[in-house]
């Protein structure tokens, strides 16, 4: 176990808690001010009912991220497996067609949640997590992951929870595992001409998997053609959502608007999905220009916090395991802000700690507190060196 | 040992991917900056534009009025009530039901299981089926309609909507088959049996129940939906309920009932009975009528925000009416109102109303009772323009409809006090039975024979002829002619008198015992006086004199605004014709009334001018020309274009005619109705000189008046289609008969109205048209007119 002193002691965890933090409180004002009717902003006592759940929220993320940062990183290695497991059976529950209904109800079309009485589990966001405890279990102290066919296994861990997640359909929770998985190949050190291919073939396959989309998927493609296009085609329907973020995220310019005009802006754009996916436009109209800096800001700091953790760190596991947490949620942040911003067709995508929702708070916390139990604990004397070949 | 970081591979990989997050993150920077810095402002005064939430306040179309105020056509207020689609159903009911029950058992609910929740929601729905009912009881007596009428409406609907939600279904059913079977969705959003539970549109939206609900019924239910009660009753109970503004455009003159005096009608027409005489449609031609929506030509006449980019608050919506024909059409934009527009912000609460601007009137110098009368008369039941023995027509059966046109002028101001075309057509046939008017080739319902349609003036162009010869010194007022029946002696198939020609085969010399001066010219309308007069004239000079009295290109054509018109036509502009007289334009014009030819370009020739000196040849005109020239020549050659609208500005011109040539004019007119001589003095009904009736017979009223017999060009033929024949040999034409009076009150001593009657195929002048002309003189007495 750790001492109170290894916690307590200056490291970059702190860095990743108190932006993590900062981020997380910013996420409940904006959810308050998305959420409350204009009526009630005067009456700054209270928050909504739906901020002040996300602050219970953040409560148990907090615990959560305690729960996984006091074992030893060795105890969570054992549990990589089971729990990569574990999290695969619950995602084939999501898909079986005999399921009842009320233990498995789509919302929105996408089977993603069971229904847990007082708590709703989205098996995706464990298995993110899962998966890259077991990825990086996978990779350290590996060598053959530098030969084209030593990718197949990691390519096979990371194919069938993608394919899963696909399924339900959540096409944007699906896509974070692949950065993870790359960038952790590319720190545990894969032959770069590899990688390169990897990402040139993915690239060309992109067009290709075109056709294989939903129909809603590739109207959100078009939509985002025409809007690069500057056609104002689909304002009143595939683009509406895009538009509208777009034009609630411009008007703060540089400051924002007041409180109290922050919130009929938002209330009378109707903007969609404004306390979840879109929340970002929430904080540039309030925040405006400063504030979408300030944030972004913020999330610099957390990376730069998991990634000067995974440079000190000595250990394969946490190296692996912080860099994959690192990488997942810089693309996780950059894609939904993107999408709001206009640059990215719309994916069910959540802004890391802001967003509202129980599983992807809890989630974030988690990799939070993986980061965080990475970082406090000191490198070992003796340590085997890890990731290190000669080209 | 490992290399120190960062010289260590994994340092390096690090730094690698801190830049690409790096370089990742950068993108939502310069997004956030195109956005909020490049584009904020734009986008923030579209975001602001939802802040404001205007709203179009209806306005009230103008009225229309005749010229004593009567009202041709005006808004009336109508509503209609809607209700929503699951009120309707009851739907409504187990909806809120269920609410209320998962309201009260928040913590509980998804704990429970399906039985067990749908158990408390039926604990819950008596209250609001309760509602329900008692909510259509309040309605049933509010609008005085029973609850079974009600409830079968509401069944109607319902029933209506589930046919149309089973043809929706199905069709979606079909498409997620197609989906399924094409393997395109591994995972269906939605199974194919959850399709039924997508409520199609009708099923969320308010169907009207009520219709045309009394204003009253209206102020007492908005009042109950806003929340004031009525006699410290209730507030409206049944949810759902909308109130529809449905004005609709009336029009309470279209139909009236006219009642004729017949003891003044010709021979067997007569009758001590009064007619009773339904008129519809009299003045639908003038008026017009209003199309349910707006083509793209009024939407783009009138944007909503204009190019110089103030607001146009009349634009149009896609379900405007929109005025279509007649001063409804032409009259657009003075009787469309403004709308008014109301702006709340939406934050604050402050709102801001601009009021309505309702459309102006238009005001007619029509007499829409006088109107009524003259179309009564000139209708079926009246028979004045049908087919009598007596007409001798050759063209048609006895018995026969004609088509007919009357206009009456006041002289002194160019007010239209009356223009009626038959056969007409009813709004209600508009409506029900559109191709009975727009494609009926035969009738021709839709044409305005007053002004539209173009006919050869005939004999009744006489006293203007003598006014123009004699205006331009080619002829003295009281020169004598020798009506010789021919004006070539050595030419008798061309040029003659109507007097010359079998039976009568006489000249008016003989029948007068002297030469004709110029008044008996005009009251027996010698051809020969008048082909002289048409010969010295020569081509220009007629021509131009046509075009001072409002016929062909003149500057001065009065525009109605009631649809098509027909400017009239002398010389060049028609198609040439031959010299001989039995082949005239009239039919020509009808088809095609302005097309020149290459021959028409040359002008008109002498002989050409020669026959317009009787009317005939290469020249054409309507109705309105001939009461204009004849209020004209009452006015001693000033001309006042007449007008249809009070709000139309009076324009005169004199044509500086010689006073005494005038002067002869009318005297010839007053004895062509007056003297025994004269061509509208009488008629023969039965076929006998003994039955000879006058055919003016108005008490009190004085009258100058020609006929006219004009050829329309036709060769009238029998049921088998063969030509029939003249006394003569020559085949009968088939000739239009015209009527021209000008007529005042005994006590004016001059005429004060002009009238012009055409009876279209009716054959004589004096026979056909004289008799309608002096029943539209009684009527116009009767309307105060005289």
């Amino acid at each position: 176990m750790i001492s109170l002193r290894d916690t307590t002691a200056a490291h970059f965890g702190w860095l990743c808690l108190i932006s993590g933090l900062a981020l997380s409180f910013i996420g409940v004002a904006a959810i308050d001010i998305g959420a409350a009717p204009a009526e009630s902003a005067s009456a700054a006592s209270s928050i909504s009912p739906l901020a002040f759940r996300q602050l219970l929220h953040l409560g148990v993320g907090l615990l959560a991220a305690a729960v996984v940062a006091a074992p030893h990183l060795r105890v969570l290695r054992y549990l990589a497996w089971p729990a990569l497991g574990i999290c695969l059976i619950l995602l084939i529950i999501l898909l079986l067609p005999f399921i009842p209904s009320w233990l498995v109800t789509p919302r929105n079309g996408v089977r993603g949640w069971i229904d847990l009485g007082p708590i709703d589990l989205q098996p995706a966001e464990l298995a993110r997590i899962a998966f890259i405890l077991a990825a990086a279990e996978y990779l350290r102290y590996r060598k053959n992951h530098r030969t084209l066919i030593g990718l197949l296994p990691p390519a096979i861990i990371t194919f069938i929870p993608v394919c899963l997640i696909v399924l339900q359909p959540d096409l944007g929770a699906a896509l974070l595992f692949i950065p993870a998985i790359f960038a952790m190949l590319v720190a545990a050190g894969a032959r770069g001409k590899h990688m390169a291919a990897v990402v040139i073939i993915g690239a060309l396959a992109a067009p290709v998997s075109f056709p294989f989309l939903h129909p809603y998927q590739q109207q959100r493609i078009i939509g985002l053609i025409q809007q690069f296009r500057g056609q104002r085609g689909g304002a009143d329907d595939i683009n509406y959502q895009a538009y509208t973020a777009q034009t609630v995220a411009g008007s703060g310019g540089l400051t924002g608007y007041s409180d109290a005009k922050a919130r009929a802006v938002i209330r009378y754009a109707q903007l969609p999905e404004r306390h979840n996916d879109m929340i970002f436009a929430v904080i540039l109209c309030r925040w405006g220009f400063l504030g979408g800096m300030a944030v972004i800001g913020l999330y610099i700091l957390w990376l730069i916090g998991a990634m000067a953790t995974a440079a000190i760190c000595k250990e394969a596991f946490g190296r692996l395991v912080v860099v994959g947490i690192a990488m997942m949620l810089a693309v996780q942040t950059a894609v939904n802000m993107a999408m709001v911003l206009g640059f990215l067709p719309i994916v069910g995508l959540t802004l890391p700690f802001v967003s509202y929702g129980g599983s992807s708070m809890v989630s974030v916390w988690i990799m939070t507190g993986l980061v965080f139990s990475v970082a406090m604990r000191r490198p070992p004397r003796m340590t085997r060196p890890a990731f290190e070949f000669d080209d | 040992m490992p290399a120190a970081f960062p010289d260590s591979m994994y340092g390096r990989r690090l730094l690698l991917l801190v830049g690409i997050i790096l370089v990742g993150m950068l993108l939502p920077v310069v997004a956030i900056v195109r956005l909020t810095v490049v584009k904020g402002s734009a986008l923030r005064d579209a975001a602001e534009d939802n802040l404001v939430s205007t709203t179009w306040l209806p306005t009230g179309r103008g009225r229309i009025l005749d010229r004593k105020g009567r009202v041709l056509a005006a808004d009336r207020p109508s509503f209609d009530i809607a209700v929503d689609y699951p009120v309707l159903t009851g739907q409504w009911a187990f909806a809120q039901a269920a609410r209320k029950a998962r309201r009260a058992n928040k913590e509980t609910w998804k704990s429970l299981s399906p039985v067990a929740r749908e158990a408390l929601i039926q604990a819950e729905l008596p209250a609001f089926t309760e509602r329900l009912e008692t909510g259509w009881r309040q309605l049933a007596s509010l609008t005085g309609v029973t609850l079974t009428e009600l409830e079968e409406r509401r069944s109607a609907v319902i029933a209506d909507v589930t046919r149309q939600a089973a043809t929706v279904w199905e069709r979606q059913r079909l498409v997620m088959q197609r989906e399924l079977e094409r393997g395109r969705e591994l995972l269906a959003d939605v199974s194919l049996a959850e399709v039924d539970n997508r409520p199609i549109r009708e099923q969320t939206t308010p169907h009207v129940i009520l219709r045309g609900v009394d204003d009253r019924v209206i102020f007492e239910i908005r009042s109950l939906l806003s929340g004031g009660k009525l006699d410290g009753g209730p507030a409206l109970i049944l949810p759902g309920v909308r109130i529809i503004d449905t004005s609709s455009r009336e029009y309470p003159f279209d139909s009236t009932t006219v009642t004729l005096d017949r003891t003044s009608f010709p021979g067997p027409l007569r009758s001590n009975r009064p007619l009773e005489v339904d008129v519809s449609g009299a003045a639908v031609h003038l008026v017009g009528w209003m199309r349910t929506k707006p083509f793209k030509e009024d939407l783009d006449r009138r944007p909503r925000v204009r190019t110089d980019g103030t607001l146009d608050r009349g634009f149009y919506q896609d379900t405007d009416p929109v005025g279509s024909f007649g001063l409804e059409g032409s009259g657009e934009d003075e009787l469309r109102g403004l709308r008014g527009l109301q702006v709340e912000q939406l934050d604050t609460g402050g709102v801001s109303i601009e009021p309505p601007e309702p459309g102006r009137d238009v005001k007619l110098t029509i007499d829409a009772a006088l109107q009524a009368r003259i179309a009564a008369l000139m209708g079926k039941e009246a028979a004045l323009t049908v087919v009598q023995p007596w007409h001798k027509n050759k063209a048609a059966e006895i018995g026969e409809q004609l088509k007919a046109a009357v206009v009456v002028l006041q002289i002194d101001t160019g007010d239209i006090l009356a223009m009626v075309s038959t056969p007409t057509f009813t709004r209600e046939q508009l409506r029900s039975d559109p191709d009975s008017i727009f494609k009926n080739d035969r009738d021709l319902p839709l044409l305005n024979r007053a002004i539209a349609r173009p006919y050869p003036p005939g004999s009744i162009v006489k006293p203007l002829m003598l006014a123009a010869a004699a205006s331009d010194g080619l002829v003295e007022p009281d020169s004598r002619i020798d009506c010789t029946g021919h004006l070539y002696p050595g030419q008798k198939d061309r040029f003659r008198c109507w007097i010359a020609k079998p039976p009568l085969s006489t000249t008016h010399t003989a029948v007068l015992g002297h030469h004709l001066d110029a008044a008996e010219a005009i009251m027996v309308s010698c051809n020969i006086f008048f082909y002289t007069i048409g010969q010295r004239l020569g081509p220009e000079r007629i021509v131009r004199w046509y075009d001072a009295f409002g016929c062909g290109t003149s500057a001065l054509q009065p525009r109605l605004g009631v649809g098509d018109q027909f400017f009239g036509v002398a010389g060049p502009q028609l198609k040439s014709i031959p010299s001989d007289e039995e082949e005239m334009v009239g039919a020509d014009l009808a088809r095609s009334p302005v097309r020149p030819s290459s021959e028409a370009r040359r002008g008109v020739s002498p002989s050409e001018a020669t026959l317009m000196g009787i009317g005939q040849g290469p020249v054409a005109w309507t109705p309105l020309h001939a009461a204009d020239a004849y209020a004209t020549l009452a006015k001693y050659g000033r001309r006042i274009v007449p007008r249809l609208r009070f709000d139309a500005p009076v324009t005169t011109v004199d044509l500086n005619l010689n006073r005494a040539a005038v002067t002869v004019g009318l005297r010839g007119l007053e004895r062509a109705v007056g003297d025994e001589l004269g061509t509208g003095h009488h008629i023969v009904v039965e076929g006998s000189r003994l039955n000879r009736e006058v055919t003016f017979n108005v008490a009190g009223v004085h009258v100058w008046g020609k006929s006219g017999t004009a050829d329309s060009g036709l060769k009238a033929r029998d049921s088998a289609g063969n030509i029939i024949k003249e006394l003569s040999g020559q085949p009968a034409s088939i000739d239009h008969s015209w009527f021209v009076v000008l007529a005042g009150p005994e006590s004016a001593g001059r005429p004060t109205v002009a009238v012009a009657v055409i009876v279209e195929n009716g054959g004589s002048g004096g026979r056909v048209a004289g008799p309608l002309c002096n029943q539209v003189l009684r009527a116009l007495q009767a309307e105060g007119h005289l």
